[in-house]
Order: structure tokens, then C-alpha cells, then sequence
């Protein structure tokens, strides 16, 4: 995987490495995509028995109903205010 | 020994001691052993004694108990507590609070049971060792420098240390039954769906179940009867299902087949396979028969759970954004920054190496290559499972291709994959299957023996595991001497 892939992924991912994590990782990502991509070298077998096709879950009725307390949900928050999650302005 | 949790039952009956004061000596137990195994993340002392006093009153009101009621206990803790921490033994939850009960613990706690505390595991359940957590390894109970397996890690290796008497721990792609067998004690993972997953914390959605960690097979079959029903708020939850594991429990195997798949013996070691041998010669003692089949669709299941594994968990993780719950960095410039340094601060190293091979094989370019490819495999390895239990009753494998390694042996990633070889068929295809023991290598390390089902048959599979050990007198169990230990601690 190249390096400009690699930081790539990381963008999509969401994730910030430090430099030293970055070498680090990049080696191990190397490693562990060689791993999956036995995937795609993989052939399909022929003519496999399948079992019959179950029912999809059942959906629930669309109506209102109480979900969970506000403050309860704010409590695991860093910060709140006025019944809102705050987040910090740019810097 | 048939089962801890009727034994516990029959001393609180016969008035030899109180649920107070077998909790209170598991908890001091769990004292002195934690420096030694690591097995605990968080202990609720208070919780626990509360609940003992409760089930006291009720025995001394003559009052019949639950079948669960007043037996001490542990979750894995990445099943949600209300109020009590839950870590997912993450940097990134370390100090999360559910508000909300796991289905499981709902139903559990109805009865009554003791809760002792969360244990460890790798962190969120990504792993085989238990190497992975924020808070330092779980320890094995019979060495302890070796690893309890993963990731139930902390669950199993409480159970066989005795710091619990049985234990929840979730399966993803062996999670239970591989630290089951390598603790020396029974797993059981599910059938997709039948336990519901409310409340556990998700690795890959479409994969993870909950089961029983216990010592002995009755143990786990009434956990199992406790915890296995219809959830209506789980849309993955089965209906309709009425299985009961203990009812059939001792009626015997007379007749049935179980098969051996050649697929499932490739790279196990010769102590392995000669405890399966003596394991299959067992069973057929029994009057099982035996037949010999071969299933080439799963000699891809590994990588093909992983690619799957790791993009449903590059999903659920993307949660994980220092916003609403879990940590948030203090160094940030904007909201985009501050998610990412958030999730990079709050993650170890494995969980990285998932989301990022998770977020790959989802990504434009490789989706039809990697995802859309496993998910047509997946159905391959389905099929033949299917095709399989038309020739037999059940499978009788390896749960693991060796025994406890050393902590710190493995160093590559891909290596502790590889100790999965055995476990992630079963989850691929959405079956049952159980580990129990069925041996000891040369250095007195437990051997498991896995058995897996068409869906539904947990009736069955722990029938089988149940005639083994009555065979075998339960010579495989670890911790014999548990009563002499139970008491001397009182």
C-alpha cells in the first residue's frame, strides 16, 4: 500500500496516528491486507445446497414512544449545555 | 462435579452457608487473586452484596429459589450495566456509563444473580489473547504466563480460576470458545439469533452472540435456558424459538453421527489431534457414529470472516467520535480534528488495524473484490454446512489448533488470526457450537473439543458435551478440588 493510499485510508477511517504510529501501522497494514486478499483470489464452488430462504425479521409498529431521559443521555457527555451536546468552535 | 450452580443451591437450602457469605468469599477471593490473574476490570462489591441479602431473605422466608438465584457471576464487560462502568477495556469508554441494562442482565438480574464485577477482555472483543486490553492482560488460571484466550479473556479465565461460578462473555469469531479451551472450561456460542444482542456493545453486528462461560455443561445449559428467548426489541432476535437445553440433558447419544471434517485438522498440533481422536473413540463408546467428511469452502472462512468482521466493525466504531459519549481529546483545531484526534488518543493498536481494514475493503475500488466477494463465499461456507448435516447430527472439531501460548509470543497480527482457524465457520454460517474440554497437553495446558450444529440444536450439542463428560467422569475439568476450595475460603 502506498504511503499517499495509506494516509488516505487513515482520512476516511477517521483516525489520527502519530508519526512513529504511522510507520508502525503502515508495515502492519501491509501484513494484514496480503492477509484478506485471499479473499479475492478465492474461487466459488459450484452448485453448493443451500437452505431454503428464511423469513426477514419482523418490523415494529412505527408509533411514539419514550426513548431514554435527556439528562441520562447528557451524562456521558464531556460537555453539555441547555439539554445539547456542545461542541467547541474552531480555535 | 455435575453442576456448581445446584450444589450452591442445595448448601443454601440445607442452611450450610448464605449467599452473603459465599459472595463474600468470592470477593475476597477476587482480591487476592486479581494482582495474579488481571481477570477483573471493575468489581461491584456493593451490587453483589445487595443482591445476596435479598436472596437470604427470600431463604429464610422458605421461599423456592430462581434456578440462577443467588449464584455469583461475572460479565464481560462489554455487556452495558446500568450505572456500572462499562469499558469495552478501551481507553476510548474508560469511564462510559451505560443508562441502560443489556437484555441478557435484564433477564439475569430478575433472578437475582450475584453479580461480582465486569471482566476483562481484548479490547472491543477484537482479538484471541486477551493481549489487546487497555487495562493489561487477563492472566491464564492454569499458568499464568500463559494467555487466557480471547476475547472473552477475563470471563473465562474467572471461571477457571474460580473467581466466579459462571460467567456471559460474546462470540464474534470464537470469543468464547477459544478462552473456554484454553481455561479448561465450557463455552457456548449460540445460534445467531437466538440470544438477543441488546445491550451488548457491537464489534460486528452480524456476527456477535452472547453465551455462557461455566465449569461444567449443566452450568451452562441452565445459563442458557436463562438467557435464550425472543427479544422484540433486537430485529435480529429469533421468534418462535422454545428451545430448553436442560430438559434432554442426560438422555445420551445413542445413534446419532457426528462428522469429522478434514478441513478443520489442517496445522493442529499432534496433542490436539490426539485428544480429538480419543475424543471421537469416546463418543462412539457412546454409540455415535462416526463419518468422515470434507468441506474445501472453508478453507477460506479466515480471511473471509475478517474482511467481513472488520468492515461491519469499521461501522460501528465510526461512533466513536469524542462527541456524545467516550473520550475527546483537549487538542484540536475544529470539529474534524477533534474527531480524529479523539478516536486516534481512545483506540489501541489492534482496534486501528481493524478499522482501517475495514474502512479499505468498503472503500470505492475494492468493494467488489474484498466485501461483495466474502459476503458470496459466506454463503458458499453457509451452504456447505448445510450440505454436512445431511450426512450427520453434528461436527465434532478443534476448538483451537494448539493450546495456551505464552503472553507476548505472537507479535504479528496475522499470527493471532490464525488461532481463530477452527471457530469462525460456525459464525459465518450463523451456528451453534460449543466448547468443552477433552484433554490436557504435556505441560498440563487444557485441550477444547468444539461441536457445532445446524441452527437450534444447543439441546443437542450440549447433550453430547454432557454424555462426554459423564464418560470421562469429568476428569477434563479444571478446578476439581472447587468444593475444598469453596470452603476454605468460608
Amino acid at each position: 500500500m502506498k504511503r499517499k493510499e495509506f494516509n488516505q485510508l487513515c482520512e476516511l477511517a477517521r483516525l489520527y496516528l502519530t508519526p512513529s504510529e504511522e510507520e508502525d501501522i503502515a508495515q502492519d497494514m501491509e501484513e494484514i491486507v496480503a492477509f484478506a486478499q485471499e479473499v479475492c483470489k478465492a474461487n466459488i464452488p459450484d452448485g453448493a445446497q443451500r437452505e431454503k430462504e428464511e423469513k426477514p425479521a419482523p418490523l415494529r409498529e412505527d408509533e411514539r414512544r419514550q426513548c431514554a431521559d435527556r439528562e441520562e443521555i447528557l451524562r456521558n457527555t464531556p460537555q453539555s449545555k441547555d439539554g445539547f451536546f456542545m461542541l467547541p468552535g474552531k480555535r | 462435579m455435575e453442576s456448581r450452580i445446584k450444589a450452591i443451591h442445595q448448601w443454601y437450602y440445607e442452611r450450610k452457608l448464605s449467599c452473603e457469605e459465599l459472595t463474600r468469599c468470592y470477593l475476597q477471593r477476587i482480591q487476592r487473586e486479581q494482582p495474579r490473574l488481571n481477570a477483573y476490570i471493575t468489581c461491584t462489591q456493593e451490587h453483589a452484596l445487595r443482591q445476596a441479602r435479598t436472596v437470604d431473605g427470600k431463604l429464610s422466608r422458605k421461599e423456592r429459589l430462581m434456578p440462577l438465584e443467588g449464584i455469583p457471576m461475572t460479565l464481560k464487560d462489554n455487556i452495558s450495566t446500568r450505572g456500572i462502568r462499562t469499558t469495552c477495556a478501551s481507553k476510548m469508554l474508560h469511564e462510559y456509563v451505560p443508562i441502560y441494562d443489556a437484555f441478557v442482565w435484564q433477564r439475569l438480574n430478575h433472578q437475582n444473580a450475584v453479580l461480582l464485577g465486569k471482566t476483562n477482555l481484548d479490547e472491543f472483543a477484537m482479538g484471541s489473547s486477551g493481549e489487546t486490553s487497555y487495562f493489561g492482560p487477563a492472566r491464564n488460571p492454569v499458568r499464568v504466563d500463559r494467555a487466557p484466550g480471547g476475547s472473552s479473556s477475563g470471563t473465562a479465565a474467572a471461571v477457571g480460576g474460580n473467581l466466579a461460578v459462571y460467567g456471559l462473555g460474546s462470540d464474534t469469531g470464537g470469543s468464547i470458545r477459544q478462552p473456554a479451551a484454553f481455561c479448561g472450561v465450557v463455552g457456548v456460542k449460540p445460534t445467531y439469533g437466538a440470544v438477543s444482542r441488546r445491550g451488548l456493545i457491537a464489534h460486528a453486528s452480524g456476527l456477535d452472540q452472547i453465551g455462557p462461560i461455566a465449569a461444567t455443561v449443566t452450568d451452562a445449559a441452565l445459563v442458557m435456558d436463562a438467557i435464550s428467548c425472543w427479544d422484540k426489541e433486537d430485529a435480529t432476535s429469533l421468534p418462535d424459538q422454545r428451545i430448553s437445553c436442560l430438559k434432554d440433558l442426560e438422555s445420551g447419544i445413542k445413534g446419532l453421527r457426528f462428522g469429522v471434517v478434514w478441513e478443520y485438522h489442517h496445522g493442529i498440533t499432534m496433542e490436539v489431534a490426539d485428544a480429538l481422536e480419543q475424543a471421537a473413540e469416546a463418543l462412539e463408546k457412546l454409540g455415535a457414529v462416526r463419518v468422515e467428511l470434507k468441506l474445501p469452502a472453508l478453507q477460506c472462512a479466515l480471511p473471509v470472516y475478517y474482511v467481513l468482521a472488520c468492515a461491519q466493525a469499521a461501522s460501528n466504531l465510526g461512533r466513536y467520535d469524542g462527541v456524545r459519549f467516550g473520550r475527546r481529546t483537549d487538542r484540536y483545531d475544529g470539529i474534524d480534528d477533534l474527531i480524529r484526534r479523539s478516536r486516534g488518543e481512545g483506540f489501541g493498536k489492534e482496534v486501528k488495524h481493524r478499522i482501517l481494514l475495514g474502512t479499505y475493503v468498503l472503500s470505492e475500488g475494492y468493494y467488489d473484490a474484498y466485501y461483495q466477494k466474502a459476503q458470496t463465499l459466506r454463503e458458499e461456507i453457509k451452504g456447505a454446512f448445510y450440505q454436512a448435516f445431511s450426512h450427520c447430527d453434528f461436527l465434532l472439531s478443534p476448538t483451537a489448533a494448539g493450546t495456551a501460548y505464552r503472553i507476548g509470543e505472537k507479535e504479528k497480527c496475522v499470527d493471532h488470526y490464525q488461532t481463530d482457524i477452527c471457530t469462525v465457520p460456525a459464525n459465518l454460517a450463523g451456528l451453534p457450537a460449543l466448547s468443552a474440554p477433552c484433554g490436557f497437553d504435556g505441560e498440563g495446558l487444557p485441550i477444547g473439543m468444539q461441536l457445532t450444529g445446524p441452527k437450534m440444536s444447543e439441546p443437542l450439542l450440549l447433550r453430547v458435551a454432557r454424555s462426554f463428560e459423564r464418560e470421562t467422569e469429568g476428569s477434563y475439568q479444571v478446578g476439581k478440588n472447587w468444593e475444598d476450595q469453596v470452603w476454605n475460603m468460608n
